[in-house]
């Protein structure tokens, strides 16, 4: 399965409808993104996906972290 | 009555004919969206509660909540038509009433069923994407409990967007600025996880309170007992000893991933713009316990102003920021914080001295909320309700001065979801004193203001009754 969002091929189906399998979602595993086969085609047609919203791996790769990450604390710290 | 549980509320709006029952059959997507856009819009803005959700039985969604002035004001216990100004006095007055501790119970129904082998939030809640370009399915509207590692007793309950990424995994958004990253930071620091837990379809009272910007040492719980008028009940979580809100629907216990940061968002913000991704937190869940099945499942819609959220995070915003600043500058009448989360922010004041309202709107940047949020400032005279636009635009366009009253302030710091930034983070503030100058400002030229004529009150009442068919 190919994600919409970032193209990547492994995308696979994790859940489906528990009372009559209406639907089926689906995730990708490179950019956490998650889609239910009911949705618009926009949504989960990676050719009809909005330009803009679209996620590649350099892209993902430049990402800042929210919130930073600390350093860590040394063990002996303040005990000079 | 205060209202225990989020299922009390609900029974409350419906005898108040604020509750809509949707009782056909409904599709995750895109009816839950379509509709809940349209709550907040109708007359009246009603809670819907949709019964009946393609692909789950026994689960039903509930939205816009808090979406009018009328829920605004059954949430408070008062007559659904009670008008703004007076909710704000309302508000505030309870606020003194801090701090009221929670009370602590042995048990509550969201005890009576408790999953702690492979839990699936996609299997006990009925996800959905809220808008198109969102990221996957958000919880937008649940209240996250967190302890300080280092200080037990400080304990944060705060709604944060938490996107569900698969069975037990969620992103959650912690700006560096709010009181949970503060928690996660410390956690970090020595490299251990911190412990969560989420509570999902709550009381309005605790949403209200755990999305209004308390100072860090304050207790989220004892400002609800506050507003409600009695402790709130909370019970203790299975892991971790945090407190959770007795009346909630579901719980979700997990921990935050130390150190590491994935993929998240976007998604549509109260700005009514998308934000962009980022790669943010993450939290583990081992948990859930909830009531027995019907759950309601309670999420927010946030979309182009107004909606929902707006509604939500307005009065609450304001009385914190009105608290802060008068308990230093009592001349303050009243402050309107509701334009987008603050961005534009409306404070009524005595004036002490001439530029005395240039000093207020400098002091207001300084405030936790503050220190972000506002960037368009605007002081007026006590004579003029903030609450009413009409009266600010007249006083802006008859006692504003440009070339005197303007103050602009480059390279502030601003919230990282303002979209018309130039650098993210960054923003223009501006301070726009409408108030009328006094000495040893020059004053208006023509200050002769036009008095209200008398007996008008007595004729108020009279074509008022006419009106009614009294007369």
């Amino acid at each position: 399965m190919i994600c919409p969002r970032c193209d990547y091929v492994q995308a696979y189906k994790f859940f489906e409808a528990p009372t009559d399998k209406s639907w089926e979602v689906y995730r990708c595993p490179r950019c956490n993104f998650n889609w239910r086969s009911t949705e618009e085609e926009e949504v989960i047609d990676p050719k009809l996906y909005h330009p803009k919203f679209k996620l590649s791996e350099r892209q993902i790769e430049a990402m800042a972290p929210k919130p930073p990450i600390p350093p860590l604390r040394k063990a002996q710290e303040g005990k000079r | 009555m205060p209202y225990g549980s989020f299922r009390d509320f609900l029974t409350k709006a419906e005898g108040e004919g604020q509750l809509v029952r949707i009782k056909e059959k409904v599709s995750l997507e895109p009816d839950i969206r379509a509709a809940a856009c349209v709550a907040a819009k109708v007359p009246g803005g009603p809670i819907l509660l949709f019964e009946q959700i393609q692909g789950y039985k026994d689960k039903q969604i509930a939205m816009n909540v808090h979406g009018s002035w009328k829920n605004h004001a059954l949430m408070l216990d008062l007559p659904k038509e009670t008008n703004l100004k007076v909710q704000f006095h309302e508000l505030a007055e309870r606020w003194d009433r801090y701090p009221v501790p929670p009370k602590r119970v042995g048990d509550a129904p969201l005890k009576e069923v408790i999953i702690d082998k492979n839990p699936s939030l996609f299997r006990e809640l009925p996800l959905f994407r809220v808008n198109p370009m969102d990221g996957g399915f958000y919880l937008s509207k649940a209240c996250v409990v967190s302890r300080d590692p280092e200080n037990l007793e400080n304990q944060n309950v705060g709604i944060y967007r938490l996107q569900v990424k698969d069975h037990d995994r969620m992103g959650i958004q912690a700006s560096a600025h709010h009181d949970l990253s503060v928690h996660l930071r410390k956690a970090e620091e020595l490299n251990m996880p911190l412990r969560v837990a989420i509570a999902v379809s709550n009381d309005p009272v605790t949403s209200l309170v755990a999305s209004t910007p308390l100072k860090y040492n304050e207790d989220e719980y004892a400002m609800m007992g506050a507003i409600r008028g009695e402790p709130t009940e909370v019970i203790v979580s299975e892991k971790g000893n945090l407190d959770l809100p007795a009346g909630a629907e579901l719980i979700i216990e997990g921990e935050i991933i130390p150190r590491q940061r994935f993929v998240e968002g976007p998604f549509a913000e109260y700005t009514g713009y998308y934000s962009t991704s980022m790669i943010q937190a993450e939290i583990k869940v081992d948990l859930i316990s909830r009531r027995r099945d019907p759950i309601i499942f309670e999420n927010l819609y946030t979309g182009l102003p107004w909606s929902e959220i707006d509604y939500m995070m307005a009065l609450n915003t304001s009385i914190a920021l009105f608290k802060q600043m008068k308990a230093e500058f009592p001349e303050i009448e009243a402050i309107n914080s509701m334009y987008t989360h603050g961005y534009c922010t409306i404070i009524s004041t005595k004036v002490r001295f001439g530029g005395f309202a240039k000093t207020l709107g400098c002091r207001l940047l300084s405030t936790p909320h503050g220190i972000l949020y506002p960037k368009l400032i605007i002081l007026v005279d006590e004579d003029i309700d903030p609450f009413d636009l009409q009266q600010v635009i007249w006083a802006i366009t008859v006692r504003f001065r440009p070339e005197r009253d303007l103050i602009i302030i480059p390279n502030a710091p601003g919230s990282t979801l303002d979209p018309a930034h130039s650098v993210r983070g960054l923003t223009t503030k501006i301070i726009i004193d409408a108030t009328k100058p006094v000495f040893p400002d020059i004053p208006l030229a023509d200050a002769s203001i036009v008095e209200i004529p008398r007996k008008t009150d007595v004729w108020m009442e009279k074509i008022l009754k006419i009106m009614k068919g009294e007369v």
